[in-house]
């Protein structure tokens, strides 16, 4: 088990800059999800950590020592692969034990031939069995240890790259989009598996993944990644209450934060939109137009003549425990898309005039650039927290 | 897909209680279609491979020698001729000696190079280019001037070694060296192309083997060629050896243009007795049967290859 410190890791392949200075601090035991769109540079991260490949700049230090130049099999790491990386000619078993192979015996000691002839390996591999036949057990892989990869399905493969991974003592665990093969049901079903061995073992697991609900689910922190940055990072809850980025807000949840355009900052430093005005003290000077983000659970039903938003049902999507309804409101470029429980709305029908609105402290507001905008009570929190 | 369509067109004509004669005309014109499209080939394997193997194995039981007007049946002679004939079990023994010695070095060296081109980061083509000119070089051409290099007095080779105070050798006109210099230029022939297919098999790996060997305390290279390349070049080096094998089973142009099989049969092989007994004797009939020798040689090694391929060096 370890911390991890990354202090201004930066990395170029050629002249493209795929990492821009990433700052970061994994503290033991701690799980945590590196997430944003693909090519974002998520695996170049993680890959640098492995010391699968070297930074351009910065340095990485892994409990306290600069790892640098020290090579991945020393840095004692695991990593599952996205594809697996199982040797395809080894059975699940000898999968399993390569790293207890590799690290308990000597050379010559794994050559083919003489190797029972040397004093010791015969303990040695006799415990290998034992370890190998307790992360099988604990994984539901007992009756496949003697079957090749290729005969297996894909989350059984899964299984056989975490299983690899956990059979020894590492200082943390790295994944790399293990998931994102597998179908959508088992996906759901492996996240709790996952996010159980965490605690069970109590190690670090850093994961990288593109699926926001992987990282909502499964994270103690969440560090969001656009375009070689971190642009945020916290628990769950603070990445999805209180995005410090409108790209933030839009990648974390599902369905997707509404953003409208045409707010705009008042002398009371209030929020206009439209002939609506919401109450709350914004950090900004006044006459600053800015978008406004609010999550779909946020919105209520109101009277369709003087809610601050407006419009008309276009389509709605029942999805049993939920129903999303998606309301146009003229001059924006989405539909709104407002969440109501099961049961919720069932008057409203396509076509009908719908009035919307929420309390002014579930508003997000954003700047042009993307930068969130204060609202002084939780300036004030923030002063007091 | 198409004739699985035909059938059920046929039986759709069956089921509508079709007259039969035009059953019987739509099944004679598929059949007659799928003649006129195999002929071509049908006729070319029959006129240049079955023919010509048919006319060795019959003639392999003949007294029929070359030029001569008449040829009579007889039987299994030639072959015992040959099982009482020392030349020929010297030509076997040497055959196979030489093969032993080509395959496994002409496979080490070109896995070797292989392995070292793809870890280096430069001029890979350019050494490609280098290792593979022997395989497009023409063996005869290359014989002659192995036969100046290999000189005993003003060889390049034997020059070289005296420099360096070591004793001139004999190379071509030793008992002892003849065939093991014959079966180096056969090395040297043959490692660029065993190169090329390695480099082939190399760079097909997926890196992420590699990544994950490393992960998994693969600490050197020698472990993860273990791990990963070896294994995972197991099917490119059950073909390499069995085209290798095929390959040394035909040396002939170096023996021909070096020795003539001498010195006093020490470089006598398979092909260079049948290539004498046929051609500098005339006996065709013998000649045939040691063909056929050969053709079990290397029908043996064929079906070697088939058996390993589809079973054991097959992963997925
Ligand atoms: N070895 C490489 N050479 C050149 N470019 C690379 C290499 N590896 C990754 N990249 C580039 O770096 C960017 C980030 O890649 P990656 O870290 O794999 O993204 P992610 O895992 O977030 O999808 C991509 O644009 C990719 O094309
Ligand atoms: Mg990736």
């Amino acid at each position: 088990m370890a911390q991890f410190q990354l202090s201004g890791v930066r990395k170029s392949f050629d002249r493209t800059h795929v990492l821009k200075g990433i700052d970061l601090h994994i503290a033991e035991g701690e799980f945590i999800s590196l997430v944003g769109p693909s090519g974002c540079g998520k695996s170049t991260l993680l890959r640098i950590i492995a010391g699968l490949e070297d930074q351009s700049e910065g340095s990485v230090r892994i409990g306290g020592d600069v790892v640098d130049g020290v090579r991945p099999a020393d840095r004692n790491l695991a990593m599952v692969f996205q594809s697996y990386a199982l040797y395809p000619h080894l059975t699940v078993y000898n999968n399993i034990a390569v790293p207890l192979r590799m690290r308990r015996l000597s050379t010559l000691q794994r050559a083919a031939v003489l190797r029972w002839l040397i004093p010791g390996t015969r303990e040695t591999e006799d415990r290998i069995r034992s370890d190998v036949e307790d992360v099988a057990k604990l994984l539901g892989l007992k009756d496949l240890l003697q079957r090749k990869p290729a005969q297996l399905s894909g989350g059984q493969r899964q299984r056989v790259a975490v299983g690899r991974a956990i059979v020894r003592e590492p200082r943390a665990f790295l994944l790399d989009e293990p998931l994102s093969n597998l179908d959508a049901k088992l996906r759901v079903h492996m996240r709790t598996e996952i996010a159980q061995l965490h605690r069970r073992l109590g190690a670090t697991f850093i994961y990288v993944t593109h699926d926001q609900a992987e990282a909502m689910t499964m994270s103690d922190r969440i560090a969001v990644m656009m375009d070689g940055n971190i642009i945020q990072i916290g628990s769950p809850d603070d990445v999805y209450d209180d995005p410090q980025d409108l790209r933030v807000a839009e990648f974390i949840g599902s369905p997707k934060i509404n953003i409208l355009d045409g707010g705009v900052i008042d002398e009371a430093r209030g929020l206009v939109f439209g002939s609506s005005r919401f109450a709350a003290t914004f950090l900004e000077r006044p006459g600053t137009s800015v978008r406004i983000g609010v999550r779909p659970e946020a919105l209520r039903l109101a009277n369709a003549e003087n809610a601050p938003f407006s419009g008309r049902l276009a389509h709605k999507e029942n999805l049993g425990a939920e129903v999303l309804l998606h309301v146009e409101i003229p001059d924006q470029r989405a539909a709104v898309i407002v969440r109501f429980d099961h049961g919720g709305a069932r008057e409203i029908s396509i076509g009908d005039a719908v009035g919307l609105t929420c309390s002014p402290e579930d508003l997000r507001i954003f700047g042009a650039s993307g930068e969130r905008i204060k609202a002084e009570v939780e300036a004030r929190k923030v002063a007091h927290g | 897909m198409a004739d699985v369509a035909l059938a059920r067109e046929i039986d759709a004509n069956i089921a509508q209680g079709a007259r039969p004669h035009v059953r019987l005309r739509r099944r004679r014109m598929m059949s007659m279609t799928a003649a006129v499209l195999l002929a071509p080939a049908l006729v070319l394997m029959a006129l240049l491979l079955i023919g010509p193997v048919l006319a060795v194995l019959l003639m392999s039981f003949t007294d029929y020698q070359l030029g001569a007007p008449t040829w009579s049946l007889v039987g299994l002679e030639n072959y015992i001729e040959l099982y009482g004939d020392r030349v020929f079990w010297t030509s076997l023994t040497n055959t196979l000696l030489y093969v032993a010695i080509v395959v496994p070095s002409s496979i080490a060296l070109g896995l070797g190079l292989a392995l070292l081109i793809e870890s280096g980061s430069t001029l890979r083509a350019f050494y490609r280019s280098i290792f593979f000119i022997p395989v497009m070089a023409t063996l005869i051409a290359m014989a002659i001037s192995w036969e100046y290099m290999l000189h005993p007095q003003f060889g390049l080779i034997n020059l070289m070694l005296k420099e360096i105070g070591l004793p001139a050798q004999a190379w071509l006109s030793d008992p002892v060296l003849a065939l093991p210099t014959i079966a180096a230029i056969g090395i040297w022939q043959l490692f660029g192309f065993n190169m090329v297919l390695f480099l082939a098999g190399i760079v097909s790996i997926p890196s992420h083997l590699y990544e994950a060997a490393v992960m998994d305390g693969a600490r050197s290279a020698w472990s993860r060629f273990w791990l990963v390349t070896w294994p995972m070049l197991g099917p490119v080096t059950v073909f390499v050896a069995v085209i290798s094998a095929i390959r040394s089973f035909q040396v002939f142009d170096t023996v021909h243009v070096l020795t003539k099989g001498g010195p006093s049969k020490a470089t006598e092989v398979l092909l260079y007795s049948m290539y004498s007994e046929g051609f500098e004797f005339f006996r065709s009939g013998l000649a045939a049967a040691i063909a056929v020798v050969f053709l079990c040689f290397v029908l043996l090694l064929t079906i070697i290859k088939a058996r390993l391929i589809e079973k054991k060096v097959h992963y997925s």
